[in-house]
């Protein structure tokens, strides 16, 4: 019973090319009722097709991305998973514009007016990348700033979402005053009052202790569930990305393909205890490990 | 509290032993005057407006400098620090000449405009527009790539991004150059004003030399360091340690 759960249901290897289709077999959690997840189709948001990337660097080119192909859903919390180096960040630096592919294709589905293409896709750093010379309202009010809001109008604005993020009370503080939680909370604010399309997080829990991760997970979760956005979560932590994703993109390294996707089901909070997740975790990990099934392939046939 | 108890100790245990240096008959007195002497020249002096005239043409010398340096080496710092063929070239000549202590630049400006308060000028200019630039260019050189990024991100670009993300970002950097810029500038005009005879502190040292009046050499330096002190300590230190605390580089503990 145990086994035919769980193992049956995870999908095959994806993200070797073009040839293979990349298919959401969601499976379940015993007793709870297969909901209709996936058929009442959403809306496709981010479209990324055969991007390569390659960088030049003292020993020669350097392949970060091989072939990447990915679809993100409107609203979907979507987690790439990855070992430190594979590609993970460069893959965020692309999506967001800040960087260009060598090859192929990335495509926003924005609903937005083609005069308010400003920071639809919005980054979040591993260091939470405030700027030290501006308070922590200040920081939350510079995107704004930028977009020529009325001045009372932005400061609303931005107040609602420090209270969203817990912050009101900390408006008025340097960057170098808050904690490492505090801070990405912050960033995580500066973001939401832009109203992005798609929030891009670049392993923004990472460098924070156990317990402060957890409740950031919580709350994020949260902000999720209360802001409908669309985000795309990177993390090299197979917990975080079982516990946050809808889905979670495992990329294998050197250079970054897609090696395969898992789509969980949409029970949440995710319960850690549960042997369900102990065994996702388990099998994530083993491919994690797994110096890519193609290769053992090829050496033993 | 002891620290302040500790301090004053060190001097008055100084002035003494030069008090008692002075009357030991070792030396004469335009070698080594006492200190009294040294005290009541400075005190006639200030009184009689002699060294607060000094103090005014030397100040005023050195702000119009200043200001000037800041007018050329701020904006010459940030293009160089921008734009990788002006740092290539003007950025290596900047680097080539500040090998060159400014004072050598004094023959070359008597020449070009002769014993007058521009050819001064300029030697302070060049004491402190190499510096300014240097650190205003390795300030925009050096902003964190995060930043820009975060900041691209949310759409800044152009002269959005370099004025509300690099040059404040770049501004610890420019403060410190701003305080080398000071030092070096005083410096120059000192030297400057001791070679080249028209009125000013310096000259008043160099008078001192001339009429063998130890006193006045010794009074004179006593308010060189007492400017320079006020300067550093009263607005440069306290602009420097203004921003290292707002940008979080000294964590108060």
């Amino acid at each position: 019973m145990t086994e035919a759960r769980a193992l049956p249901c995870l999908e095959p290897a994806t993200g070797r090319g073009r040839e293979q289709e990349p298919v959401g077999a969601p499976f379940f959690l015993p007793g709870e009722p297969a909901r209709a997840y996936g058929r009442a189709k959403p809306r496709l948001k981010l479209e990324i097709r055969d991007v390569t990337k390659t960088f030049t660097s003292a020993q020669g080119l350097i392949r970060a991305l091989s072939n990447i192909n990915l679809t993100v859903h409107e609203g979907e919390f979507a987690c790439i998973l990855g070992p430190s180096g594979c590609g993970k960040s460069t893959l965020l630096h692309l999506i967001a514009g800040l960087e260009l592919p060598d090859h192929g294709e990335i495509r926003l589905y924005s609903s937005r007016a083609k005069k308010e293409k400003k920071a639809e896709k919005l980054i979040i750093f591993q260091e939470a990348a405030l700027f030290p010379w501006l308070t922590v309202l200040e920081n939350v009010l510079f995107g704004l700033r930028l977009q020529k809001l009325g001045a009372k109008e932005s400061k609303e604005r931005a107040m609602h979402f420090l209270a969203l993020v817990k912050l009101e009370d900390f408006a008025n503080c340097f960057v170098h005053e808050l904690s490492g939680g505090m801070k990405q909370r912050a960033a995580l604010a500066r973001a939401l009052v832009l109203n992005p399309e798609l929030l891009l997080m670049d392993e923004p829990f990472a460098a924070l202790d156990f317990q402060t991760r957890e409740k950031l997970q919580q709350e994020l979760e949260e902000i999720w569930r209360r802001t409908k956005k669309t985000i795309i979560f990177v993390t090299h932590n197979v917990e975080e990305a079982i516990t946050l994703g809808d889905r979670v993109i495992l990329l294998s390294g050197h250079p970054g393909t897609v090696k395969r996707e898992y789509t969980l089901p949409p029970g949440r909070p995710r319960q850690k205890e549960t042997p369900f997740f102990a065994e996702l975790a388990a099998e994530i990990k083993r491919d994690f490990q797994n110096p890519g099934r193609e290769l053992v392939e090829q050496v033993t046939g | 509290m002891r620290f302040v108890w500790r301090k004053t100790a060190f001097y008055l245990f100084l002035v003494l032993g030069w008090y008692l240096l002075a009357h030991s008959g070792l030396w004469p007195e335009y070698m080594l005057p006492a200190p009294e002497k040294v005290f009541q020249n400075l005190s006639a002096g200030l009184r009689s407006g002699r060294y607060l005239l000094a103090i005014i043409i030397s100040i005023r010398r050195l702000l119009l400098g200043y200001l000037l340096s800041l007018a050329i080496g701020i904006p010459l710092g940030m293009l160089t620090g921008k734009c990788r063929w002006l740092d290539e070239t003007v950025g290596s000549l900047v680097l080539g000449m500040q090998t060159l202590p400014s004072i050598c630049w004094l023959p070359l400006s008597l020449l070009w405009f002769g014993l007058n308060e521009r050819a001064i000028l300029f030697v302070v200019v060049m004491g402190a527009v190499l510096s300014i630039t240097m650190a205003t260019n390795s300030g925009v050189k050096n902003v964190a790539p995060l930043y820009i990024r975060a900041g691209r991100n949310m759409g800044a670009k152009g002269m959005v991004l370099f004025l509300r993300i690099i040059l404040p970002a770049a501004l610890p950097s420019i403060v410190n150059g701003l305080k080398q810029g000071w030092s070096f500038a005083w410096r120059s005009l000192m030297a400057g004003e001791l070679l080249f005879i028209n009125l000013g502190l310096g000259y008043l040292l160099m008078m001192g030399r001339e009429l063998n009046d130890m006193a006045q050499v010794i009074a004179v330096m006593f308010i060189v360091v007492m400017l320079g002190l006020f300067f550093d300590r009263l607005l440069f230190s306290r602009l420097e340690k203004a921003v290292r605390r707002r940008w979080g580089f000294d964590q108060p503990s």
